[in-house]
């Protein structure tokens, strides 16, 4: 097609500046309408109404156009104005009312808004200073025993306490709201705090289990006997020993009946004279037998003549401890069954009185033990004892006899110690 | 200017006069698309017999060599195809738009309001 009319190059060329377009002049509206309905704004059409007041009556379907553009709602009013001519006067009013609308809706929201923010706000959680908190009342229930409480009658009922670290402890507070984790906060704040604290406060705790009260029975034992004074061993080559140790050795001399028949010889002058034959039944002579079996000599021989001698010289072995005087208490005693029942002696375990008079039945043997051995001291012969510790703890040393030196035979380890260093006495 | 015409009374340009004076020559072909030119120029040759001026009186100069230039660009691209626009100022376009709707419109005189340029 060859060249738009002239019109329609006019047209088009208005369109495309028609926002300049503020007049039509004396353009029908028919002519322009094509270029006023791509007018944009309803102010620019209300302008050109004014300035081309033929336009006014014929326009509605412009303003039509825009009331259905800006106003969503505008068919539910659905003015139309009684003055054809004023439809700019209906388009502001609807455009009032939806303004209105609109702030009432934005009213509203912000409302709304505002509300959720002050919620937030309120249920938000700071950071608190530690001192700014208000403090925990002290339940004064909860202080007793330097706060850890339990104390007193509900044995049965005692709970471990705070000893165990149990970050689930108490009742299940369910954390729901603000105020439940408050409240199991609380409790286990509380609880924390009493971690640190003693059930039972050091000043309460029973030390006693771990004092000693009582020495143990060993060591009692053990010092006992330490502290008494040394006992003189008694060995039967040396000497008399006042205590009944329990010598059963064998090793015989002169028998027991002799002995004694000597010592009764020389305890009692005035009535025999010394009569060395007086020999008294003895109450168990069982010892004779052992007696020669350390016989060096002639058994035979010597034997029977060794009686008849024995008052009156003074055997040439040193005398031995009567083995029959085993006394004491131990049971060692027991190993020598021929033990005399020569318990015309005092048999004082360990508190023998001294040797003196004062005992009913003299001991023939050790007065004459103690006379041998002032001569025989020198040779001595190791003692043969038995039970060690027993003849510790029997009679001290007689009065009168002359003191000697114990020999200590080495400590026997019952305790199974090994082999310590030597004691210092 | 008198354009001579050698033909018995319709020579082949006309003259188109404005209304303050200025004349533009133009084919009477290419002016007659216009039907009111086509009876102004028949009218004028029987008044006068020289039927080649059209006096426009409320068109004016500027908008008139518009119009004679339409005139000259629509006579070439008569035989063409998808012709680009001629371009119109805008401070034109309307009041060539008001000649534009005069000269199609049937030969009658109107006083227009002056237009008021934006």
């Amino acid at each position: 097609m060859p060249a738009l009319s002239l019109v329609d190059l006019c047209t088009k060329a208005c369109i495309k500046n028609v926002r300049s377009l503020t007049d039509v002049g004396s353009f029908e509206y028919w002519t322009i309408r094509s270029i006023l309905k791509r007018i944009d704004s309803p102010e620019q059409l209300h302008q050109i109404e004014q300035r081309s007041p033929q336009i006014l009556g014929e326009d509605a379907e412009l303003w039509r156009a825009f009331i259905a553009r800006d106003i969503p709602n505008w068919q539910t009013k659905n003015y139309v104005p009684k003055n054809p001519l004023k439809w700019y006067d209906v388009y502001c009013k609807y455009k009032k009312e939806q303004q209105k609308e609109i702030e009432r809706d934005e009213e509203v929201l912000r409302n709304s808004m505002m509300g959720l923010k002050k919620e937030r706000e309120t249920h938000v959680s700071k950071v608190m200073d530690l001192r700014a908190l208000p403090k925990v009342p002290k339940d004064p229930r909860m202080l007793a025993n330097n706060g850890g409480v339990p104390i007193g009658k509900a044995r049965g009922f005692k709970k471990e306490g705070v000893s165990s670290l149990m970050w689930t402890s108490g009742s299940k507070t369910k954390l729901t709201d603000g105020k439940s984790v408050l409240t199991r906060a609380r409790r286990e704040a509380k609880e924390i705090s009493q971690m640190s604290k003693l059930s039972r406060p050091t000043h309460q705790l029973k030390a006693k289990i771990g004092q000693v009260t009582k020495a143990p029975a060993g060591m009692v034992n053990e010092y006992q006997k330490a502290n008494q004074p040394a006992v003189r061993i008694l060995s039967r080559r040396q000497k008399p020993s006042p205590t009944f140790s329990g010598s059963i050795t064998g090793s015989s001399r002169p028998s027991l009946e002799e002995r004694e028949a000597r010592l009764r010889a020389l305890t009692s002058p005035p009535k025999n004279g010394g009569s060395g034959g007086l020999k008294e039944t003895l109450v168990g002579s069982s010892e004779d037998e052992d007696d020669d079996f350390d016989e060096v000599d002639d058994l035979f021989d010597e034997r029977p003549s060794s009686r008849p001698h024995a008052s009156s010289s003074s055997p040439p072995r040193s005398l031995k401890p009567p083995p029959s005087r085993h006394l004491s208490s131990s049971p060692a005693s027991s190993s020598r069954p021929s033990q005399p029942p020569t318990k015309p002696r005092p048999q004082a375990s360990s508190a023998s009185p001294p040797l003196s008079a004062a005992r009913s039945a003299p001991k023939p043997s050790d007065v004459i033990s103690s006379i041998i051995s002032r001569p025989k001291a020198a040779s001595s012969v190791p003692p043969r004892i038995n039970s060690g510790p027993p003849s510790r703890t029997s009679s001290p040393a007689p009065v009168g006899v002359k003191p000697m030196i114990p020999r200590k035979r080495p400590e026997v380890d019952v305790f199974n110690r090994g082999a310590k260093k030597p004691r210092v006495r | 200017m008198a354009s001579s015409s050698q033909k018995q009374g319709s020579s082949k340009y006309v003259t188109l006069i404005s209304s303050d004076g200025f004349e533009f020559v133009v084919l009477r072909e290419a002016a007659c698309i216009s039907k009111a030119i086509k009876k102004m120029l028949a009218g004028s040759f029987l008044e006068s017999k020289r039927g080649d001026r059209c006096h426009f009186e409320e068109i004016n100069g500027i908008v008139l060599e518009k119009v004679a230039e339409y005139f000259c660009y629509n006579y070439k691209n008569r035989n063409r195809e998808d012709v680009p626009d001629m371009d119109i100022p805008p401070e034109l376009c309307l009041e060539l738009l008001m000649a534009a709707d005069y000269l199609d419109s049937e030969c009658k005189k109107k006083s227009y309001i002056s237009l008021n340029y934006c």
